[in-house]
């Protein structure tokens, strides 16, 4: 009898708490141990009552087509870390259902935003990122870096990693017809153009490259969480292109009314105190904490338009890239 | 004119120890039981093997000093004698020429040689078209080329008809009186066969010569070890 | 006068019967059952696929300048490096034939280096002559101002010779041990030397069979797919299988992918056809017992070429050290790792078995069909090359899609399993091919004589045969199984990961300490795994 009680005692509970889980599909740094998908999956799961899985992709690039290859079979609730290039071609796809914020929410955020199918965790600007202590002179201008044939850079590749394909538009925006030319004048000095934006900058921080492709908010990390100030962006007179990744629920997602739970969440405190220091990148809603450390160390650029490129755009801007290589 | 003095070999788990010395001219036959130590002298005398401690000598001069090329001796083994994919001409030239030129000289000598030995098709021919007989015959011939004092052959004939082997050890004989060669030794289990054109048997058993010395046939009929090896144990 | 007629009838027709009778088929269906069941999976994979893109609006293929640049820079690094292995494997051969080093140590030696896994090589060789490598560090040690950067066609030609070197190494020591001793006895007694042997007297022994090593290695070197991954530094520098991995995983373009494996495996078959010309004659490579005829004596030049070689072969080694001083005992036991392990054994074991059957149920199949004197032993032969010659990106794909569109019946693993053993089953059955044919035709007719069923045939006479080389083979494809890194790429999750992938993802968060520490634990393992496993196989003192 008394084993019964104990039995019940234990099962029961454990029953009733079988929770609810939450199937995220984001790129792999945003779970590593240094990302903040760990703080944020603590920060959700204590006002859900609900477990997050986190599943990953090789990067940012990979995360629409795994789900465009199985309709989303795989049972996704969420696809967290597109960017806003890749926003039109995830809209054809017509796997995402319409977010339920408010046009009062969407308002408070610190960024302009409209869109109905995805909301917006964070932002960053592009830029070069160097070391002060081997690059005494750094170029000022991005037609500078362009002549200095001293300088080794690292890229990501336009059609694999969303940086890449950030340059790319980066470089059309200033450049315009122009920008095969310029993509010319730079190819003598890519050294390395990686498959993902982990893979480039790990190979700058060994010593591959002078210069790498990643966003202003890089040179953060380095001096915060290694207090290393060595590392620093190069800003450019002309401006930087700017990012947004966005996250969206997905039309058949097992646990519909949990990911619009979760979007809710991601534009409060919960989620985006751990932003800078989580995902260095600037947060979308104003009093984060720790902000003002953070913008010490990456302090915003000149910011050039937001583009929403269509697949039509996208397809240009891959295309002045491409043929500035054969 | 040939002698051996407590020439020991050991390997894994053989070991041998060889004495006998042979004075005259002549061809000797090598019997003894399979695994007893026959091929390990061969290739001791040959060259091959490396000698622990003991002697060699041949016409007083150290063998043991000498590579295998530089001793006076030529070798012909139970099987892969030839080198199948080259030519007559090349297998047979090359016991004194290899780089097997095909000068007029050669091309004579090589003629010359394979008269001899009743080889009477096109020396240009490849060695694998031909009889296991006449393969024989080339190796052979290389052998009656090099023209050398010992000749060393370990089990050469074993493969053939007895008529063939027949025929070889006549050629043998024919080619011992030719080039007045001073020394042959032939091992091989057809003692019944040979024991008309040989002036001595060395007997080998456990590693070691019977008695360390040469007998001849019905000397060594007597002996017990050998009869056993010769006629069975019935 | 009818008993009369009927028992002289059975007299002509009787030993017709018997023969027919005389053949004992027992179990001869069971044996040949995996193979075709293998084949008839592929057709059925074929075959889904079409009706796939029977049901798809829009079939066509894009076929820009980069998929183009892929085939040339497929086929260009592949026979570059190809070439590169059989020259330099064959000058290896030939020095460690000449060194006084043991045949038994030398073969351990280029197995384990062609079974290694390619991680570890590659972050090894990163470790050694990257920019922040120890090459590197040594030279500012001395002050001196060379530096060269690794990545691009130098990187990815070095790693990949790195383990075609050591095959072609061991296929030419082997074959130059296997040397007849008469021959070395007579190319000594003729004062021979070394070079005239080799070019002039030897060849056609050095290079019988040759066109399958320069096969298996081009097979290699065409399904590059880790290597070119990691060291590749620009677009241009991407091979076919690379460009399927891109289609499939940055477009989703499923269509683009298959086409793309198709035109590699047509591409393949046309360079594969001299196979179907093969002699029949497979000799053993065993080790052979004795050394005592050592003819041809070490010099310098070799002496030296054998020093660049070790440096070559073990310098990469060192990451294992860099890996044990970073010793992080709750890295090894999280769950993260536990289950990678686990997950890499399940594979490994899961592919090893599947590659088995197939293996042994083809080399049953190939040994009957040449009993039967028939020509289509060689197109069984050149089937199994073409099997491990799909891309195991495109079949990986299609095996995810198919699973998907069936609720995902298949476990993970098993597929991951499955495409392994593309891989594996080939080298299975290249390397007991001679053994398995050896002395076939005097136990056939033992065999018809005694009426031994085939099953009692493979079992108690086959092997017992090849139990020396069956467990060297099985145990190479374990390690290298556990070692691979192109299926899992496109099937990892959080719950499913292998010890190679874990190790790449760890890598590529920076946290080099604990990516090391991890590769070294499993290069330890997998090393006494290889030695437990030659201890077995050479406790009796004679090497067979």
């Amino acid at each position: 009898m008394r084993l019964l009680t104990l039995l019940i005692v234990f099962i029961l509970p454990t029953s009733v708490m079988a929770k609810e889980q939450l199937n995220i599909l984001t790129y792999d740094s945003f779970t590593s141990e240094w990302g903040p998908g760990p703080s944020i999956e603590k920060s959700f799961e204590e006002i859900c009552n609900c477990e997050i899985n986190w599943s990953t992709a090789d990067s940012s690039g990979a995360l629409l087509s795994r789900v465009k290859l199985t309709n989303n079979k795989e049972g996704f609730d969420i696809l967290l870390g597109i960017d806003d290039s890749l926003m039109s071609e995830a809209k054809d796809t017509k796997l995402f259902s319409n977010h339920s914020l408010s046009k009062d929410s969407l308002n408070s955020l610190n960024i302009d935003w409209s869109d109905e199918i995805f909301v917006p965790f964070d932002y960053g600007y592009f830029s070069f990122i160097y070391n002060s202590s081997k690059l005494t002179n750094p170029p000022k201008s991005f037609d500078e870096l362009a002549a200095r044939d001293d300088i080794r850079i690292i890229i990501m590749d336009p059609r694999t990693s969303t940086p890449g394909l950030g340059l790319a538009k980066w470089i059309y925006q200033l450049k315009g017809d122009e920008s095969k030319n310029f993509w010319t004048s730079l190819q003598d000095q890519i050294v390395i153009t990686s498959k993902s934006w982990s893979d480039g900058y790990g190979l700058f921080l060994e010593g591959e490259g002078d210069v790498v492709l990643s966003y202003s908010t890089s040179p953060a990390y380095h001096a915060i969480a290694e207090s290393d100030e060595n590392y620093k962006a190069i800003l450019f007179e002309e401006g930087h292109a700017e990012q947004i990744e966005v996250l969206g629920v997905l039309k058949n997602a097992p646990n519909k009314k949990l990911a619009e739970q979760f979007v809710k969440f991601a534009i409060t405190k919960g989620f985006q105190d751990h932003i800078p220091y989580g995902n260095w990148m600037y947060p979308i809603i104003d009093g984060v904490e720790g902000n003002s450390d953070f913008y010490k160390y990456a302090p915003v650029p000149n910011s050039l338009d937001r583009v929403y490129g269509s697949a039509k755009d996208k397809a240009l801007w891959i295309n002045y890239w491409s043929s500035s290589i054969e | 004119m040939l002698e051996l003095n407590k020439l020991s070999f050991t390997a894994n788990d053989f070991s041998a120890e060889y004495t006998f010395s042979i004075s005259k001219s002549g061809i000797y036959a090598l019997v003894g039981e399979s695994g007893s130590g026959k091929s390990t002298l061969i290739n001791l005398i040959g060259g091959f093997l490396k000698v622990n401690s003991g002697s060699i000598f041949f016409k007083k001069k150290n063998l043991l000093n000498l590579s295998p090329s530089e001793r006076p001796i030529s070798s012909l083994f139970q099987n892969y004698n030839n080198f199948d994919h080259l030519t007559i001409f090349e297998n047979i030239i090359l016991g004194i020429d290899p780089s097997m030129g095909t000068s007029d000289f050669n091309k004579n000598k090589v003629k010359i040689v394979m008269n001899k030995l009743s080889l009477k098709m096109d020396m240009f021919k490849i060695v694998s078209d031909l009889s296991g007989g006449e393969q024989q015959r080339v190796s052979l011939a290389r052998c009656w080329l090099r023209n050398q004092n010992l000749l060393l052959l370990d089990e050469p004939f074993n493969a053939l008809d007895p008529g063939l082997r027949k025929d070889l050890f006549a050629q043998l004989t024919k080619m011992h009186i030719f080039n007045k060669l001073q020394i042959t030794i032939i091992s091989s289990h057809f003692l019944d066969e040979l024991v008309d054109i040989i002036d001595g048997i060395i007997f080998i058993s456990n590693g070691s010569v019977l008695k360390n010395k040469i007998f001849n046939f019905s000397d060594l009929k007597k002996n017990s070890e050998f009869k056993k090896y010769f006629l069975g144990s019935s | 006068m009818g008993l009369l007629k009927i028992k002289l009838y059975g007299s002509i027709i009787g030993p017709q019967v018997l023969s027919k009778t005389n053949h004992n088929l027992e179990g001869s269906l069971l044996i040949k059952l995996p193979f075709y069941f293998y084949i008839l999976i592929l057709i059925t994979i074929g075959t889904s696929v079409l009706f796939f893109f029977y049901n798809l609006e829009d079939l066509s293929v894009s076929y820009d300048n980069f998929f183009k640049q892929s085939i040339k820079f497929t086929f260009f690094q592949a026979i570059l490096s190809t070439s590169i292995s059989i020259t330099f494997g064959f000058i290896l051969s030939l020095c460690l034939y000449l060194s006084n080093i043991k045949s038994q140590y030398i073969t351990t030696a280029l197995n384990f280096f062609f079974i290694a896994p390619v991680l570890f090589i590659s972050y090894g060789v990163i470790f050694i002559h990257g920019s922040n490598g120890l090459m590197q560090k040594i030279f500012q040690l001395f002050n001196l101002d060379f530096s060269y950067s690794f990545f691009g066609l130098v990187g990815i030609i070095y790693v990949t010779s790195f383990f075609n070197i050591a095959l072609s190494a061991n296929y030419f020591y082997r074959k130059l041990i296997n040397i007849p001793e008469n021959y070395l006895k007579l190319l000594t007694a003729n004062k021979i030397n070394f070079y005239l042997a080799l070019t002039k007297y030897l060849r056609p022994i050095i290079l019988n069979n040759f066109i399958i090593l320069v096969s298996m290695i081009l097979i290699f070197c065409i399904s590059n797919f880790t290597i070119i991954y990691i060291f590749a530094n620009s677009p241009l520098l991407t091979t076919i299988e690379l460009a399927i991995y891109q289609k499939i995983s940055f477009e989703a373009n499923i269509l683009d992918a298959v086409v793309y494996g198709f035109i590699q495996s047509g591409l393949i078959i046309i360079i594969l056809i001299p196979i179907l010309k093969l002699k029949n004659n497979f000799e053993l490579l065993t080790l052979k017992q004795s050394e005592i005829y050592r003819i041809y004596k070490p010099n310098l030049l070799s002496g030296i070429i054998l020093i660049i070689f070790c440096f070559y072969f073990f310098t990469p080694c060192l990451v294992i050290l860099k890996g044990l001083i970073n010793f992080n005992l709750d890295l090894l036991f999280s769950l993260g790792s536990l289950t990678a392990f686990m997950y890499s054994f399940l594979i490994a074991i899961s592919s090893l078995f599947i590659s088995l059957l197939i293996g042994l149920s083809s080399l049953f199949i190939t040994r009957g069909l040449y009993e039967k004197k028939s020509q289509l032993s060689n197109f069984i032969i050149f089937t199994i090359f073409i099997i491990s010659f799909i891309p195991a990106i495109t079949l990986s794909a299609i095996l995810f899609l198919i699973n998907s569109n069936l609720n995902f019946i298949l476990p993970n693993f098993l597929i991951v399993s499955f495409v392994n053993s593309f891989l594996l089953t080939p080298l299975i059955f290249l390397f007991l091919l001679p053994k398995f044919m050896e002395n076939n035709k005097h136990e056939r007719l033992k065999i018809i004589q005694f009426k031994i069923s085939p099953l009692v045939r493979l079992i108690k006479i086959d092997f017992l045969k090849f139990k020396k080389e069956l467990l060297i083979i099985c145990s190479s494809c374990f390690v290298l199984s556990m070692g691979d890194l192109t299926s899992i790429t496109l099937f990892n999750s959080n719950s499913f990961k292998t010890v190679p992938y874990l190790i790449s993802q760890l890598y590529s968060s920076y946290r080099y300490d604990d990516a090391f520490f991890l590769l070294a634990v499993f290069v330890i393992f997998i090393v006494f795994f290889l030695y437990s496993i030659n201890r077995v196989l050479y406790k009796n003192v004679g090497i067979k």
